[in-house]
């Protein structure tokens, strides 16, 4: 056999155990995993507030140079949309940026980042969805150190119809957190909708990489600490006996969740987001402190 | 403004370079096809109006070739999409493009490509436009052929999902050609074609909601699934012997109710030809091989990444295919032999001309499932989603699904009329629509007499009668006793006039009448009609779409060049 034989029977043996590699064995024993907290849901009193608000998620890594440039994009944003922002900071664990700098950081990463950050297919940082809107038909991303196109990305986001509003409330119950969503539909709807919860703490001191500089002492706001529900919500039971729900409708869900004794709850803020089970579009959100 | 004029320069001297090189060169070839229809209201069929008074279809494949390099691209619109036609297909522009470069050891594709490997039981990227069916890969293609006889593919890409693209599915298939890779084998009788290929796919976890059924937990769904197949084509002589295996990973998808069950498929296909003589019998056995991009897809003909090759006769006449097999890719066994002998001329049986005898027989049964509960469960959670599903036994067969019988004699009855006789027998099982019900079976006699006027004038004229055991519920509207009679005359080569009836004279309902006038001339053939379309389903090489009711006129125009 000669040489060039030898060659390409070692390369396609090569490539064949890559894709081999490429099979996922899931034993018996953990087909299940724990969905998050479980919703119980009555009939609801309303929601005062018709406001509609949208979530910004921005993916950032404490390595990312340009990710402080984008925190402050966001955080003028945030002043100059009175409340209808909410922003939330993740860190996934799919690149090196978003390790901890040094050994004496806290790590910021999340399990639930990390879902979602495959999902959307994040391969850069910093980048942001606002509402998980579609550009045709990919998911419309934009990079928040830009500045320019943060407030258009913004209000692309709450251009659309205000399908339901929404309030959060969270009272801390010994070692647990007592949660409290409430909606009210503002139109038929025939989708199927979830509510996703989430917990996000401010005031977080790590070391961040900013443009040449390594500031240990930089501080990190909503930085997003766990899914409380399952990263892609909770199902409302909205109690429709159709295929329509009508406008009109108040739904109550209860949930009950357990928050790490590793947070500063003082500082944490529960936040609610309402989507699309199927498309995943956010439609409304809302956020509280933790009573 | 400035920029645009340099942009423009630059351009010119871009195509002036490429003409000099003769890259502007090669030819440019493609067609066209513009499928139009109307429908009214009719209540005893079952048909609606349409808003937007007509519906539309229409597509423009060109495709440019230079030497070793081609191009092309396919532009589609539906305005709106004809019915039967998903709605998700409303819009236009341009649905593939593709440039592939090409030469007798390898070729490369970039855009959107279809493939193959071996029957298909891992990978079939095709297109079928009648069952708007369209699972293009987009991504890259690639083909080498490092030695005489071997030959190795490789993909990777997205599939089309209408206007969208969805999931990853990557894939590598290797086929050795023992006699052409061997000298000396190289002139050999027996002929041997061994292949193996592998393929998977890749979807990220979201959500799949199983609150419902087990509080607080979520199926921990792989990511990545894999399926390979070995294959195998010997021959010697007449005779032929193909078959191929496959097996795939875990794969709990909306089809097969989330259960974690490993897929796997084997078929069989042996042959025999001679002079006035050919024989084939097909087996196969398939569980669980629904292999899909996206694995809560609904859709029954959308993002399938493989294909379980048919073994029923694809039948033509209108009541023998009015119950078409459709492919259970959950799980199913069966066989088909199918002999086709001539009698030979100037014989008793065979008379001046001879005579052709066409005799198939197929039957598909379902798999004996036991179903099995999820370890550490009740019992009442088994087949549930996260469980294994079942077991099944290889040799066992389940329910029957599908069973056909036909004897087609044909004949010519002098240098200008041929006949044509048929006897079909059809047991049809609904479950393999998705629907409850007895079992029908059906009598199918056809007689097709053609009548060759002259060298440009043909007429053909058409009788079937279909008696069943079926009746009319008010659900299945091709339920009860049907006859049918059908003329077509051919003039001038150019022109063709055809008018059919179908009734239902006993325990179904509707009168099914038709009229067409067509017009060929070269490549391009344009045809209108009117008439009444019972809602059924079509199907080819197991895959179906759903036809629903419709009564109005039809138009169609296909043109190449």
């Amino acid at each position: 056999m000669n040489h060039s034989i030898i060659q390409a029977i070692k390369y396609s043996l090569l490539i064949i155990l890559l894709v081999f590699a490429s099979c996922d064995k899931i034993d018996e024993e953990e087909r299940l995993v724990p969905a998050g907290a479980k919703a119980q849901w009555e009939e609801g009193s309303g929601v005062d507030d018709k406001t509609q608000r949208t979530l910004l998620e921005k993916y950032t890594g404490v390595g990312c140079i340009n990710c402080p440039i984008a925190d402050i994009n966001i955080h003028k944003a945030d002043s100059a949309m009175g409340g209808r922002l909410i922003a939330v900071s993740i860190h996934d664990f799919s690149s090196t940026l978003t390790s901890p700098v040094d050994a004496t950081s806290p790590d910021l990463r999340t399990e639930v980042g990390q879902v979602w950050s495959s999902f959307f297919g994040i391969t850069q940082l910093p980048m942001a969805l606002v509402g998980r809107n579609r550009k045709a038909s990919d998911w419309a991303m934009y990079n928040p150190a830009d500045a320019s196109l943060v407030m258009p990305s913004i209000s692309d986001a709450l251009d659309q119809p205000n399908v339901a509003a929404l309030a959060v409330k969270a009272v801390k119950n010994g070692d647990d957190i007592d949660i409290t969503v409430d909606l009210e539909y503002l139109q038929d709807l025939t989708d199927s909708l979830t509510v996703t919860l989430f917990i996000m703490e401010d005031s977080i001191r790590a070391t961040q990489k900013n443009g040449h500089n390594i500031d240990t002492n930089y501080i990190h706001n909503h930085i997003l600490r766990d899914a409380i529900t399952d990263p892609w919500g909770a199902l409302v039971d909205d109690g429709r006996t159709s295929n329509v729900v009508n406008a009109g409708t108040k739904r109550r869900g209860s949930f009950t969740y357990t928050p790490s004794k590793d947070w500063r709850l003082d500082r944490c803020h529960i936040v609610a987001y309402l989507s699309n089970y199927a498309s995943k579009r956010i439609y409304n959100a809302a956020k509280c402190d933790i009573e | 403004m400035k920029k645009h004029i340099l942009l423009l320069l630059a351009l010119c001297v871009a195509v002036s370079t490429a003409m000099g090189q003769g890259i502007m060169g090669g030819h440019v070839t493609g067609n066209f096809q513009i499928d139009a229809q109307t429908s009214r209201e009719d209540s005893v069929i079952g048909s609606k109006s349409l808003p937007e008074i007509m519906h539309l279809n229409a597509r423009g494949d060109i495709l440019y070739t230079n030497g070793n390099f081609s191009a092309g691209l396919r532009y589609e619109a539906y305005l709106n999409p004809m019915e039967g036609f998903r709605p998700e297909y409303e819009g236009q522009g341009i649905a593939n493009y593709f440039a592939s470069y090409k030469t007798k050891d390898f070729a490369i594709t970039a855009g959107h490509f279809y493939e193959q490997f071996g029957n298909g039981l891992t990978l079939r990227a095709y297109e079928d436009r009648y069952l708007g069916i369209d699972n293009a890969i987009r991504g890259f293609n690639v083909m080498y052929r490092p030695f005489r006889g071997i030959t190795l593919k490789g993909l990777i890409g997205q599939q089309r999902y209408f206007w969208d693209q969805r999931g990853l599915v990557r894939g590598i298939d290797g086929e050795v050609s023992v006699n052409e890779l061997l000298a000396s084998l190289a002139e050999a009788k027996t002929r041997l074609t061994l292949g193996a290929s592998f393929v998977s796919k890749y979807e990220a976890t979201s959500g799949i909601n199983v609150d419902s059924y087990l509080d607080g937990f979520k199926l921990n769904l792989p990511a990545n699934v894999g399926a390979a197949a070995v294959r195998m084509d010997l021959s010697h002589g007449g005779f032929g012997l193909q078959a191929e295996y496959a097996r795939k990973g875990d794969d709990p998808c909306d089809l097969n109710n989330y259960i974690y069950h490993k897929g796997e498929a084997i078929w069989v296909s042996a042959s025999y030809s001679q002079k006035g003589l050919s024989a084939n019998l097909q087996a196969k056995r398939i569980e669980n091989m629904c292999f899909r991009s996206v694995r809560s897809e609904k859709y029954p003909e959308a993002m399938y990444i493989n294909y379980i090759p048919a073994i029923t006769k694809q039948h033509t006449y209108a009541f023998l295919s009015m119950y078409p097999y459709q492919t259970q890719t959950d799980g199913e066994m069966g066989l088909q032999a199918d002999v086709i002998y001539k009698i030979k001329k100037e014989t008793l049986l065979g008379g001046k001309y001879g005579t052709d005898l066409h005799l198939n027989a197929s039957v598909i049964t379902g798999l004996d499932m036991q179903p099995v509960a999820l370890s550490g469960l009740d019992t009442a959670m088994t087949g549930a989603p996260g469980s294994s599903g079942y077991s099944s036994d290889f040799f066992k067969a389940g329910d029957l699904y599908y069973a056909d019988a036909s004897l087609e004699v044909a004949r010519k009855l002098s240098s200008k009329v041929k006949l044509a006789a048929t006897y079909g027998y059809v047991v049809y099982n609904p479950v393999v629509e998705g629907h409850t019900g007895d079992i029908h079976h059906n009598h199918v006699v056809v007689a097709d007499l053609t009548w060759k006027l002259n060298r440009k004038n043909v007429l053909r004229f058409e009788g079937e009668w279909m008696g069943s055991d079926s009746k009319y519920d008010g659900e299945d509207k091709r339920s009860g006793d049907w006859i049918m009679g059908l003329v077509e005359y051919n003039f001038t080569s150019k022109w063709f006039f055809c008018v059919s009836d179908q009734y239902a004279y006993n325990d179904g309902v509707g009168n099914y009448y038709n009229l067409s006038v067509g017009y060929t001339t070269g490549a391009t053939r344009i045809q209108f009609g009117y008439g009444k379309q019972r809602e059924g389903i079509i199907c080819i090489g197991g895959v179906c779409r759903t036809v629903p009711a419709s009564n109005g006129f039809t138009f169609s125009l296909t043109t190449s060049f």
